[in-house]
C-alpha cells in the first residue's frame, strides 16, 4: 500500500473541511478525485503535502509505511511525494533551475547519496524540458514569474519530471489550459506513468480524463468521498452532474 | 556628549604635520583648523535631534583617541573582486596605496587620481572646502588624509568603471573623501567600496556634481568589520537634464549611518536610487535619504529594501522635498522590509514635503515576514526550510544587488549576502 488515508477529519480556522475522508492508493495506480468547487479537493492535496494551518482532528495518513503527518513538507518531498499546485506560486528572484538543483540535492542528501554533478544535472533538466516542449529560456527564469496560466501548469509537470516522485498529486493541472496545452501536459504525465509511480489527479472536469486514463475515479463532496468507481464514473458524472450523485448519497 | 577636544586637537596636529611633510599647499592649514573648531563647537550629533533619534554616536566619540590612520604594510588588507579593466584606486587605512591600485595617473582626458596628488591643482581648495553640510562633514574636512578625485571633462565618456576601495586593517579613525565632477554630457561609473578586517571608525564624505546632460552611475558598498563605525554622507548635485543611477548597499559595521542627499537643481534632472541594508546580530544601520526637487520637470525613483534579523535594528528615513518652483515633479519613494526574527526591529519613515501644486508624488513603506505560500512551495519541492528561507531572502536582496553593473561585483556581493545568511541560519527559528 503506497498511500492509506483513513477517516481523515481536518479543519481550518475552526471550520471543518474534511469530514471523514478515506482513500487507498497502491503502487502504479492512477486515481482521479472529482468534485464540485469547495468540496475540499485542494485541502486534501495541501494537507498531504504538509501545508501549515490545517488542523487534523481525527484519522490517519500512512505513506510507504510511515505516518505522513509526522513529516515536514520537505521530508515528504524527499520521500517521493510531489504536489502540482492548483495555483503555482510566482517567486521572483528564485531561479527555476536553481530551485530544482536545491531540491534534487536535498533528496540525494536525505538518501545518503552524493550531490548530482553539474553536467548530469543540466543534461537531465534539458531532457525533461524538451519532453514538456518547454523553451530552454524558461529554465533560467524566476520560478513562475510572468508565466501564463498554461506555462505555470507545464512548469509544474516539468518539475515533476525532474524530481521523479513516487506519488504525484496534481491539483487541477488541467484548469485554465487550452486544448493544445492540455495535450502537452497530459502527454507529459502519461510518459511518466510507471509501475512504481502513482498519481492522484484532482480535477473538476471530466475532460482531463480523456487524455489521462485513471484506474479509479472518486467523487468528493462536502469533505467526504461519496462514490468510487472506474473511469466510467467520470462519464456518468459528465452526463448527470454532481447533483444527482450527491442527492443519491444523501438519500 | 562625552567629547574630549584634546584628542581631536592632537589628531589634527598629527594631520597637519603629515600635510607639511607631504608638501601640501598652505591654504590647507587654516581650513583644517577652522573646520575642527566648528566641529568641536557643535560636537557629535545626539539622539535628541530628530535626525539622530535612533542612532547614538556616543560610543564613536569615545573612540576618538584611537590613533588616526598611519601608513601600514598592505599585505593583509582585503581587496575585493573587481573587473579586470576597471580603474582601481585603493586606500589602506586612509592612505593611498599605489602598490594595490591599478591606476594612479591623470587620464589623457580628465582626472582619476588620489586626492593628495591633486591638492596643488587649480580648484582643489574649492572642491575640498565644499564638504556639504552633513553633521560630520567638518570633522572629515579637518582630518581627511586622502581619497579619490574624479573629474570627467565635457562630452567625455569613461568606458571603464572606477572602483574606489577603502580597505581598513587597523582599529583606527579614517576619514575617506571622494570628489566626483562630471562636465556637460560626461558619463562615468564609480564604485565606492568600504571594507575592513578590524574595528575601524570611518567618517566618509562624498560630493558629486553633475554637469548638464551628464550621467553618473554611483554604487556605494559598505561591508566594514562587525565592530566598526561607519558614518557616511553623500551629496549629489544634478544640473539640467543630468541623471544619476545610484546603488547603496549596506552590509557591515556595528553602527552604520548613511546620509544620501540628492539635489535636483536643473529641469529634466532625474535620480534613481536602489538601497539595501542587511542588519543582523546586534548591528544598527540607519539610512537617510533626501530627494530635493528644486527645479521643474524633475523625476526621482527611490526604493530601499531592509532585512533585519536577530537583534538587528534598521532605520530608514526618506524624504521627498519639492520646492515651490519645482512644478511637474514626478517622485516616488518606497521602503520595504523583512523582519526575519522576533527580536529584530525597523523604524521606517518615508516623508513628503511639497510646496508646489502640480506634482506627482508617492511614498510608502511595508514591513513583513517571508511569504508563507512561497516558503511552502519551495519546501514542497524538498528544499529544507532553512535553505528555502535563505533563497527567499536572497531573492529579496537580489532586486537591489542585480542593479550593480559589474558582473564580478554582483556575484561578489551576492556571495557576501549568502554568507551572512548562512551564518544567520543557525539562529533563525521559525
Ligand atoms: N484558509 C482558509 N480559511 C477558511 N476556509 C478555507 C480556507 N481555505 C479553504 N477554505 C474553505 O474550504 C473549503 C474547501 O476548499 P478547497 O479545498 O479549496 O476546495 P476545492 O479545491 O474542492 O475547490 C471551501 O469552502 C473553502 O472556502
Ligand atoms: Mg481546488
Amino acid at each position: 500500500m503506497l498511500l492509506e488515508v483513513k477517516d481523515l477529519h481536518a479543519s481550518i480556522g475552526g471550520k471543518e473541511i474534511l469530514k471523514g475522508l478515506s482513500l487507498t492508493i497502491k503502487a502504479g495506480e492512477v486515481h482521479a478525485i472529482m468534485g464540485p468547487n469547495g468540496s475540499g479537493k485542494s485541502t486534501l492535496a495541501q494537507i498531504l503535502a504538509g501545508r501549515e494551518g490545517y488542523e487534523v482532528t481525527a484519522g490517519s495518513v500512512r505513506y510507504n509505511g510511515v505516518n505522513l503527518l509526522d513529516l515536514e513538507p520537505e521530508g515528504r518531498a524527499q520521500a517521493g511525494l510531489f504536489l502540482g499546485f492548483q495555483y503555482p506560486v510566482e517567486i521572483p528572484g528564485v531561479n527555476n533551475v536553481y530551485l530544482l538543483k536545491a531540491a534534487l540535492n536535498a533528496r540525494q542528501k536525505a538518501a545518503g547519496k552524493p550531490e548530482i554533478d553539474a553536467v548530469s544535472f543540466m543534461r537531465l533538466v534539458k531532457e525533461k524540458a524538451a519532453l514538456m516542449e518547454m523553451d530552454q529560456s524558461f529554465l533560467s527564469r524566476s520560478v513562475n514569474e510572468g508565466f501564463s496560466g498554461g506555462e505555470k501548469k507545464r512548469n509544474e509537470i516539468f518539475q515533476m519530471a525532474v524530481l521523479e516522485p513516487t506519488l504525484a498529486i496534481l491539483d487541477e493541472t488541467d484548469s485554465g489550459l487550452d486544448i493544445d496545452a492540455l495535450k502537452v501536459v497530459a502527454n507529459g504525465v502519461n510518459l511518466q506513468r510507471r509501475d512504481d509511480r502513482s498519481v492522484l489527479l484532482i480535477t473538476h472536469y471530466q475532460r482531463l480524463l480523456d487524455y489521462i486514463e485513471p484506474d479509479y475515479v472518486h467523487v468528493l463532496a462536502n469533505g467526504k468521498i461519496i462514490h468510487s468507481g472506474d473511469k466510467s464514473l467520470a462519464l456518468q458524472l459528465e452526463a448527470e452532474g454532481y447533483d444527482a450523485l450527491m442527492a443519491k448519497a444523501a438519500g | 556628549m562625552n567629547l574630549d577636544p584634546k584628542n581631536y586637537r592632537a589628531a589634527l596636529a598629527n594631520t597637519l604635520k603629515q600635510d607639511a611633510d607631504a608638501g601640501h599647499p598652505e591654504w590647507l592649514l587654516p581650513i583644517r583648523n577652522k573646520a575642527l573648531e566648528q566641529f568641536l563647537k557643535q560636537g557629535f550629533p545626539h539622539t535628541k535631534l530628530e535626525n539622530w533619534r535612533y542612532t547614538n554616536l556616543a560610543p564613536m566619540s569615545e573612540r576618538s583617541n584611537a590613533s588616526v590612520a598611519q601608513p601600514v604594510a598592505v599585505s593583509d588588507a582585503i581587496v575585493p573582486a573587481t573587473d579586470s579593466d576597471s580603474l582601481m584606486l585603493v586606500f589602506i587605512n586612509g592612505m593611498f596605496s599605489s602598490h594595490k591600485s591599478s591606476h594612479s595617473a591623470t587620464l589623457a582626458n580628465g582626472v582619476v587620481s588620489n586626492m593628495a596628488a591633486q591638492l596643488d591643482t587649480d580648484g582643489a581648495e574649492d572642491w575640498l572646502r565644499n564638504s556639504g553640510d552633513s553633521d560630520l562633514a567638518q570633522l572629515n574636512l579637518a582630518m581627511t588624509n586622502d581619497g579619490a578625485v574624479v573629474q570627467i571633462p565635457d562630452n567625455t565618456e569613461l568606458a571603464e568603471t572606477i572602483h574606489i576601495i577603502f580597505s581598513n586593517t587597523a582599529e583606527a579613525n579614517v576619514f575617506p573623501r571622494v570628489i566626483i565632477q562630471l562636465g556637460r554630457n560626461a558619463k562615468a561609473t564609480v564604485v565606492e567600496h568600504h571594507i575592513s578586517n578590524a574595528a575601524c571608525v570611518s567618517t566618509a564624505i562624498t560630493n558629486i556634481s553633475c554637469g548638464e546632460g551628464s550621467r553618473i552611475t554611483y554604487q556605494k558598498l559598505q561591508e566594514e568589520h562587525a565592530g566598526s563605525f561607519h558614518v557616511a554622507a553623500q551629496t549629489i548635485k544634478l544640473a539640467k537634464d543630468s541623471h544619476c543611477d545610484i546603488v547603496n548597499i549596506d552590509l557591515g559595521a556595528a553602527i552604520a549611518r548613511n546620509d544620501l542627499r540628492i539635489l535636483l537643481q536643473g529641469s529634466g534632472a532625474a535620480a534613481k536610487v536602489n538601497g539595501l541594508f542587511l542588519v543582523d546580530a546586534e548591528r544598527h544601520a540607519d539610512n537617510h535619504l533626501r530627494l530635493e526637487h528644486q527645479a521643474p520637470h524633475t523625476r526621482s525613483r527611490a526604493q530601499y529594501a531592509g532585512v533585519m534579523a536577530n537583534k538587528g535594528h534598521g532605520v530608514f528615513n526618506g524624504m521627498i522635498h519639492v520646492a515651490q518652483t519645482a512644478q511637474k515633479t514626478d517622485a516616488a519613494l518606497n521602503n520595504k522590509n523583512l523582519l526575519l526574527t522576533p527580536g529584530a526591529e525597523i523604524d521606517t519613515k518615508p516623508e513628503l514635503e511639497i510646496y508646489a501644486d502640480d506634482v506627482k508624488c508617492a511614498h510608502g513603506s511595508t514591513t513583513g515576514q517571508l511569504d508563507a505560500v512561497s516558503l511552502f512551495y519551495l519546501r514542497s519541492r524538498g528544499v529544507p526550510q532553512q535553505i528555502a528561507r535563505n533563497m527567499l531572502v536572497q531573492a529579496f536582496a537580489l532586486e537591489v544587488v542585480q542593479q550593480l553593473t559589474s558582473k564580478n561585483l554582483r556575484e561578489y556581493i551576492q556571495n557576501s549576502v549568502e554568507q551572512r545568511l548562512n551564518e544567520l541560519g543557525a539562529v533563525i527559528e521559525t
